[in-house]
């Protein structure tokens, strides 16, 4: 039955995709039914698929189950099958990926009402839920890269669907660019995989090349692991290649929920998380994926506390989430960094959504400097983006304190105390920005213009309904999957069994000793760290840009923003200009490779194409001077052979004379 | 006219040379006198064809070049009795393949010359670019 309830996951979405790519033009206002119904069958579908491989029903038990559709590249000894593969990892994806999605498809019925490419919305998003799932559904390396592709082409449909407007086009294009660098990376990890394994399956290839009877690899397994490590950096948009992620925000906003902070952007983490036992033979690279990945973390934090915009401060926060949960897998606590996979895709999603419903009720403005004190006027929205706040916060009990709080103590407690001070750092900016935003945009006075201040509204229920559904595992999902104890080392959580089998073989390799929980003790320590930090960041936010502590009076104090931020002028400046890596990349690419690139064309115009003229020339000017030969009278050619005749008569007779 | 001059002198070479050979070897019945009568008429056949003008005397110039040719064939095959009826079968061909060769080159001059009106080579210069 799995062998067609799988692949009918990927199928359904395919085929709203292409209906709505062929007769969407026709269907006006009604072109989201069959979209939205396809996602809506496949959500029923995979909710049923993940249930099963959660509980390990037959046929997927303890390993997981494949299924092969067909022989994609049958060359000789080179075959690749086309294939789904289905195990506790997958399962948690396909609920992120597919609740998320159906969502976003319900609440763009709603935002994207008076768009004129209502229709053509409705078909990229499919499509971007066909690619999705291909890549979390795949069971080899290449049909991974496939989808790999697809979601980066159907996440440039959706950045420049605005295409009239040139800033998204412009947006579009840079994060096509910067996804191929990342790309190139994952595409040369492949033929390494291949290079050494003689396979392209996953777990085939992982297995051999963990194996320890096998000689010597051809390529050593760390500079695998980094090249797959450089496709994640461009997919999850990790530094460097982090530039084109907020960019990215010139999207709908529904887009940036689904595909840039709850869907596309984890499929780095979950390439890891897949090949993890790769990674857990080459310790060296996993202190390269810690490193890079907190560093990414406390950057976009630093970033995200000035920023202007409300969906780039949301763009900043999930790269520093998306940090998180690299430096989460690369201390080697595989099931934390999906656990904060799952908590952080619903609650990003949510606030996404939300900073989509605030842009909506103030007529499409995002500067945070034009809003205020909207709390009233939509209530919907700001109690769901509060719960959402509270939970990236890091506020118990709300699921973003479990899952960040499982990162940080894991971190100390694998020795890598280095993670955790940054990452601690780290909780206390996001607490501090995300109440920002909250403070800027749903507190204190309005700063909305005039002309917009009366036609504020909530967004219809289309909307809001999506919000609140999001809302509830933004507040319950880390206790749920907390369920029967701490999830990790101890391996009694909810979730730390779902995902026991996938990570047991690169735990093994890494030696780790299941662990005790210790209220009383270390991870108590860490736990009211955590909290401490998250709730010192809150207040902060509130005292600036929100109630004042003291009176405990509405109302902020920019006075105080401005003299805290003149105290520190270059750390404000460094941060309002994200770090000038903008700047750095045109200054590398732009400035250094462009007069690179035109010394290149003149040596290309000068050089190599004025050889070849030339000898074009010298056989043109040749050929003019030779054709006087050919004079067109027979008597000249019949002089010519009479004068050979005489020559070879007379060599002959030369010759033979001797 | 540079043709005519070369065209003489090569002729002039050819029959000055072949005569004192034919001279030097003496005798009336030896190969090198018919050789040398071969060689004549061959050389008289290259003066026509690179000095006339007129393509039908060109025709008739190459005749002579064939005939000589054959003259030569013959020589060799009743002189040495090894080649025995070879060179009368060869020399057959060789007629042959002037008569046909005659029949074409005439019909392709009479179909030029009702074209361009006129039997001079010089003025068939359509092949020139």
């Amino acid at each position: 039955m799995f062998e067609l309830l799988v692949p009918a996951i990927i199928a359904l979405p395919l085929a709203g995709f292409l209906f709505t790519a062929i007769a969407g033009r026709r269907l006006g206002k009604r072109a989201h039914l069959v979209p939205v119904w396809a996602v809506g069958l496949a959500w029923a579908i995979g909710m049923w698929v993940a249930f099963n491989a959660l509980t390990r029903a037959e046929p997927f038990g303890d390993t997981g189950f494949a299924s092969t559709i067909y022989t994609w590249i049958p060359a000789g000894s080179f075959q690749v099958t086309a294939g789904v593969f289905v195990d506790g990892l997958t399962a948690c994806l396909l609920i992120v990926v597919l609740t998320i999605g159906l969502l976003v498809h319900v609440y763009s019925i709603g935002y994207m009402s008076h768009d004129p490419g209502y229709w053509r919305f409705f078909a990229y998003l499919n499509l971007f839920m066909v690619s999705m799932l291909l890549l979390i559904l795949g069971d080899s390396f290449l049909t991974v890269f496939v989808a790999w592709e697809l979601v980066g082409l159907s996440s440039y449909l959706l950045i420049g669907f605005w295409k009239h407007k040139r800033s998204a086009a412009l947006a579009a294009k840079k994060a096509f660019i910067v996804n191929r660098v990342g790309d190139v990376g994952f595409a040369l990890g492949i033929m390494a995989v291949f290079v050494n394994t003689g396979t392209l399956n996953i777990r085939d290839s992982i297995h051999v090349l963990t194996s320890a009877t096998l000689a010597p690899l051809p390529i050593p397994i760390w500079v695998v692991a980094l090249l797959i490590f450089a496709g994640a950096m461009g997919k999850s948009a990790q530094f460097p290649l982090h530039v084109w992620l907020p960019d990215a925000m010139e999207g709908p906003t529904p887009v940036s929920a689904l595909i840039h902070a709850a869907t596309m952007v984890n499929a780095g983490v979950y390439l890891i998380a897949r090949t993890n036992p790769i990674f857990a033979s080459a310790p060296d690279a996993m202190v390269v994926v810690a490193a890079i990945g907190i560093f990414t973390a406390i950057l976009a934090a630093s970033i995200a506390m000035t920023q202007t915009d409300i969906k780039r401060v949301l763009a900043y926060s999930t790269l520093s989430q998306l940090g998180y949960m690299f430096a989460s897998l690369g201390v080697g606590a595989f099931t934390a960094a999906i656990f904060h996979l799952m908590t952080h895709g619903f609650f990003k999603g949510l606030l996404f959504l939300g900073s989509g419903s605030v842009i909506h009720a103030v007529h499409e403005e995002q500067d945070m400097r034009k809003m205020g004190g909207l709390a009233k006027k939509i209530p919907h929205t700001y109690r769901t983006m509060l719960i959402g706040s509270i939970a990236i916060a890091g506020i118990p009990p709300l699921a973003g304190f479990f899952s960040k709080d499982e990162i940080l103590g894991e971190a100390f407690k694998l020795g890598f105390q280095w993670v955790w001070a940054v990452g601690i750092v780290v909780a206390l900016m996001t607490a501090f920005y995300m109440f920002r935003l909250i403070g800027l945009t749903f507190w204190g006075e309005s700063r909305v213009d005039p002309a917009v201040e009366p036609h504020i509204h909530e967004s219809p229920p289309v909307m809001t309904t999506p919000l609140w559904l999001l809302a509830i595992p933004s507040i319950l999902l880390g206790l749920v999957l907390t369920i029967g104890g701490p999830p990790l080392f101890s391996g009694t959580g909810l979730l730390a069994g779902w995902l026991e089998p996938v990570f047991a073989q690169g735990e093994e390799l890494l030696h780790r000793e299941p662990e005790a929980f210790q209220l009383f003790g270390i991870d108590g320590g860490l736990l009211l760290a955590s909290v401490a930090v998250a709730v010192i960041g809150v207040l902060a936010a509130w005292r600036l840009f929100g109630v004042n502590l003291w009176t405990f009076r509405r109302r902020p104090d920019p006075e105080r923003v401005r003299t805290l931020t003149a105290r520190v002028p270059f750390l404000y400046r460094a941060s309002l200009n994200k770090w000038w890596f903008d700047d750095l990349n045109h200054l590398l690419f732009m400035v250094i490779g462009g007069r690179v690139a035109a010394f290149l064309w003149w040596f290309d115009r000068r050089v190599v194409d004025d050889t070849v003229n030339d000898v074009a020339k010298t056989t043109v000017g040749a050929g003019a001077e030779l054709r006087r030969v050919q004079t067109g009278r027979v008597q000249n050619y019949a002089l010519g052979i009479a004068l050979g005749l005489i020559v070879m008569a007379g060599s002959f007779l030369v010759l033979a004379a001797r | 006219m540079i043709r005519v001059i070369l065209g003489t002198a090569l002729a002039s070479v050819f029959i000055i040379g072949l005569g004192l050979i034919g001279l030097a070897a003496g005798g009336s019945r030896s190969l090198t006198a018919y050789l040398t009568l071969s060689g004549l008429l061959f050389a008289i056949g290259m003066f026509g064809f690179l000095a006339r003008r007129n393509a039908i005397s060109m025709v008739m110039a190459i005749e002579l070049m064939l005939n000589a040719v054959n003259l030569a064939i013959i020589a060799f095959a009743s002189f040495n009795p090894r080649l025995g009826s070879a060179g009368s079968v060869i020399a057959l061909l060789v007629m042959a393949v002037a008569a046909a060769e005659a029949t074409v080159g005439l019909s392709i001059i009479l179909a030029i010359f009702r074209n361009k009106k006129t039997p001079l080579v010089d003025e068939y210069d359509a092949m020139r670019q």
